[in-house]
């Protein structure tokens, strides 16, 4: 999502105060989201402001006691488990929703309130998200009423990935929606009357030149899935999470800055890993499409 | 050649919402045949191809293809060779595994298949670039390629829409050149859809000029250019113009009187005793004020056109074209007469 | 495509049935044994209001303040990435986007360590809030800025001999109407909705809804939470009515 500037041959004299506008946006970036995760990083080295029960100085321990802590190895385990088994099924639950979308606007059809409907639930809190979960599978939650075993399972890793399933939904229909749009319509019709079925056309066709996109923001869905606190903060019951993990250090287990900090970053560096890798595979893949 | 071979539509009526994009269209294209779709923007010449490959539903009528009904069979199974407007190559494969797709479909076994590819590969002349990919291909080159692809399958049917219009005017010519040729060598029962005049009469053994969903005139290029069913053809066609006219024993009298003609001036093989004449741009030449069958007209607007000049003349409120060889100086007026057998009696 | 409108149905339900069980919940009496067991009742519905009300209007007035802010700041800040083709232009862009990458709880310990003095004014919150909303915004805004469409119009304008001044209220606005709306919704919703970002950040004294709903799901029953969460998702409706007319009307213009 990152704004492209110009780049277009059309002749754009600046005016040379232009660079005056950038001034408050660009301190702003700088004094709000810069600074804050320099120091973070500051912090979890030791450097910076410390808990009550840490000392200061420049060490890796904070980070060798989070990477080696069982509680917060097994969340992150977990984590990565639950988001990338969510957000795997989320995108078999769009993929045909988005075909369906782009087919019935090319037909002429007009879905801006479908549209609406699977992308704006994305402004509703984590927490809501996981009140859902509690009240259709909670303890007393509705399809627990009807079906026994489904009593609690809004605790445990079924229960959260089907949770995280309803909050990366918003978050991957969005992207795919415009990549399905994109996509010819002339090329599938092309191969249906060289005579290939429709199973054949969505596999040899559709599928692989929507397979870039699907990758990119299934790297996105994976980074913000796995950074979401909101949900697991309602749902913290059984299953731990990593952002549990952040956020015990500052709040449960005493003002431990430096060693939230160090959490914070792994969390961070783990978040960014998955959106990267699925950025770098996806620009792969579309060069090897039109190469 | 019996009626069963080719392609035949008969009562084709295609509705888009509430309104008929096609109505009632019936044409029949000879086994091995070129059948060329023209007409203006929106007339429903894609919709009518579209119905024949099977993408769009027919409200009513039949679609025959080698004396089968193939009017409900899915456009899979219809076994036709469609070459879209923006020809629609697959991004992700290289030209090969492109002109080879349907064949897939269909099964072939690998060595036969590959046999094919490179036989309709050499038939457009590219038998160099089978591993490249269409994005490294010309405009000229991806529409060989669609070509061959639709091809390959040996289609009971070829429908081409467009094949032209996305490439540079200049290179228009050559590649129309080298089309024909290659449905020439071909040889399967076409069908191309064009709005380009130029394109259809070169092209196309009939023409079917299609206007609001109807076909108003089928037949042969100089059926058409010589015979106009009415003023639409006429003009779409050649930029004439039909004009009602008055036959009295051997004169010929137009425009209320205005202008008066000698019988023996006119082309009369079509009919003797018409009631329109049809002048098209060919059929007048400047000639001086004593000329038999003169008339004087306004000149509206002088163009050089490279090898003729071409003037826009109004005769007494009807515009009209004309096509002059060579340089003519511009002038206000201008007295006309006829080339002998150049005004159509019809 | 029976199968894909059958599909979407399927997809319809899963999204709406949570918010309906949600709605039922909060207008049982007693949610104990069942939907509805002891009957319907409204006194959940309207004790959750008088609840929740002075937190939605915290959070109206933090989302004016985020979508102004957005608007002023990224307003700016977009026209100039817009103009500009030099290098600057897309390391600021990435910049902007660093909070898309890095989660908001990790943002939100990032800014209680440095300014903790600005917490119990609230301006932490708004601040952290147009963090994590100015990426949309740029988004949004600097392709409808560096349209060609535009760049020719207010070269046109300058050629009439419009100044500069002029050319931004009646060239530049204008163009940008639509997505400048869109902008601003955008940044509201996003802002109203938020909570990783502001768990640490927001001032404790004066929470807005979405802490209000999370103490809620702490600590009271079930049938009153539901009821906070629906008058919660009602509030957030005109904004994301506006967002999904707006986009219409945006798609309409660029086809």
């Amino acid at each position: 999502m990152t704004p492209r500037p110009r780049a277009t041959g059309a002749a754009v004299s600046t005016p040379r105060w232009a660079w005056l506008a950038a001034v408050p946006g660009a301190a702003f970036l700088l004094a709000f989201a810069v600074y804050p995760i320099g120091v973070l990083v500051q912090n979890s080295l030791g450097l910076g402001r410390t808990g009550l029960h840490e000392q200061p100085g420049s060490t890796s321990a904070y980070y060798r006691a989070v990477l080696s802590s069982e509680t917060v190895r097994s969340s992150a385990l977990t984590s990565i488990g639950v988001c990338v088994t969510a957000v795997l099924i989320t995108v078999v639950l769009a993929v045909p929703l988005v075909l369906h979308a782009a087919a019935r606007s090319a037909a002429g059809h007009d879905t801006a309130r479908l549209d609406a409907l699977f992308t704006l639930p994305v402004a509703l809190p984590g927490t809501i998200i996981g009140f859902f979960a509690i009240v259709l599978i909670g303890n007393t939650g509705l399809l627990g009423l009807w079906f026994a075993p489904l009593r609690g399972v809004s605790y445990t890793v079924p229960g959260l990935v089907a949770a995280y399933v309803y909050f990366s939904l918003p978050r991957v229909v969005g992207p795919l929606r415009g990549a399905a749009e994109a996509l010819d319509p002339a090329v599938p019709e092309a191969a249906r009357s060289l005579g290939a079925g429709r199973v054949r056309v969505l596999a040899t066709i559709t599928l692989p030149l929507l397979t870039p996109a699907v990758v990119a923001a299934t790297g996105t869905a994976l980074a913000i899935a796995l950074g979401g606190y909101g949900t697991i903060a309602v749902l913290s019951q059984g299953v731990r999470l990593l952002p549990l993990e952040v956020v015990d250090q500052l709040s449960a287990a005493g003002f431990n800055v430096a060693t939230a900090s160090a959490t914070g970053v792994v969390l961070a560096v783990l978040a960014c890993a998955f959106l990267l890798l699925g950025r770098a595979l996806s620009a792969l893949l579309t060069r090897r499409i039109a190469r | 050649m019996t009626a069963s071979q080719g392609l035949s539509i008969a009562g084709l009526t295609v509705r888009y919402g509430a309104t008929d994009a096609v109505r009632d269209v019936s044409l029949h294209v000879p086994a091995g045949s070129v059948l060329a779709l023209v007409g203006p923007s929106g007339c429903g010449k894609t919709t009518i191809l579209r119905a024949v490959a099977g993408l769009v539903d027919v409200a009513a009528g039949e679609i025959r293809i080698e004396g089968r009904d193939v009017t409900r069979v899915p456009a899979a199974r219809r076994n036709v060779g469609l070459v879209p407007q923006s020809y629609a190559m697959f991004p992700h494969m290289s030209v090969a595994a492109n002109v080879a797709y349907g064949l897939r479909a269909r099964r072939t076994p690998a060595g036969v298949r590959e046999r094919r590819v490179a036989e309709v590969l050499e038939l457009v002349h590219l038998t160099g670039y089978a591993q490249r990919r269409p994005a490294a291909l010309s405009g000229g080159q991806r529409q060989r390629v669609a070509l061959a692809r639709a091809l390959a399958v040996d289609p009971a049917l070829l429908l081409l829409d467009e094949p032209l219009s996305a490439l540079d005017p200049q290179l228009r010519g050559d590649l129309r050149r080298n089309l024909a040729a290659n449905l020439a060598a071909a040889g399967c029962t076409t069908v191309i859809v064009t709005h380009d005049q130029q394109e259809a009469l070169a092209l196309g053994t009939t023409i079917a000029v299609v206007r609001e969903g109807r076909v108003v005139q089928a037949g042969t290029p100089a059926e058409l250019w010589n015979a106009p069913a009415d003023e639409f053809v006429a003009d779409f066609l050649g930029s004439g113009r039909m004009l009602p006219a008055r036959r009295d024993g051997d004169v010929v009298t137009l425009l209320g009187g205005r202008w008066t003609l000698p019988a023996a001036l006119l082309d009369t093989s079509r009919t003797r005793d018409g009631d329109r004449v049809l002048i098209r741009r060919d059929s007048l030449v400047p000639a001086g004020p004593a000329a038999p069958g003169g008339v004087t007209a306004l000149v509206r607007h002088v163009e050089f056109a490279g090898s003729h000049t071409r003037l826009r003349l109004d005769l007494d409120g009807t515009e009209l074209d004309l096509d002059h060889p060579g340089v003519l100086s511009p002038a206000p007026v201008l007295t006309l007469a006829p080339r002998p057998g150049g005004i159509v009696l019809l | 495509m029976r199968a894909g409108a059958a599909w979407t149905r399927l997809m319809v339900a899963v999204v709406v049935v949570p918010m309906l069980v949600t709605l039922v919940v909060a207008t049982s009496v007693s949610f104990s044994t069942g939907p509805f067991s002891g009957g319907v009742t409204f006194d959940w519905m309207s004790l959750g209001l008088e609840l929740l009300a002075p937190t939605l209007l915290r959070s109206f007035l933090v989302g004016v303040g985020v979508a102004a802010a957005n608007l002023l700041i990224g307003g700016l800040l977009a026209w100039w990435v817009a103009r500009t083709a030099a290098w600057p232009a897309r390391l600021v862009g990435y910049l902007a986007n660093l909070p898309l990458a890095v989660p908001g709880i990790a943002i939100s310990v990032a800014l209680i360590g440095t300014y903790a003095q600005l917490r119990p004014s609230g301006l932490l919150l708004v601040a952290g809030h147009v963090v994590f909303t100015l990426p949309f915004t740029l988004a949004a805004l600097v392709p409808v800025l560096a349209a060609d469409g535009l760049v020719e119009c207010d070269q046109v304008a300058r050629s009439l001999g419009a100044s500069p001044l002029r050319r931004l209220v009646t060239v530049t606005l204008p163009w940008c109407r639509v997505a400048v709306l869109q902008a601003a919704a955008t940044a509201y919703a996003l802002s109203y909705g938020e909570f990783n970002i502001s768990f640490f950040v927001n001032a404790p004294a004066a929470p807005t809804a979405p802490f209000a709903l999370f103490e809620a799901y702490a600590t009271r029953r079930i049938e009153l939470a539901s009821a906070m969460s629906i008058w919660f998702i009602v509030s957030l409706l005109p904004v994301l009515g506006a967002l999904a007319a707006l986009r219409g009307r945006l798609a309409e213009r660029s086809s």
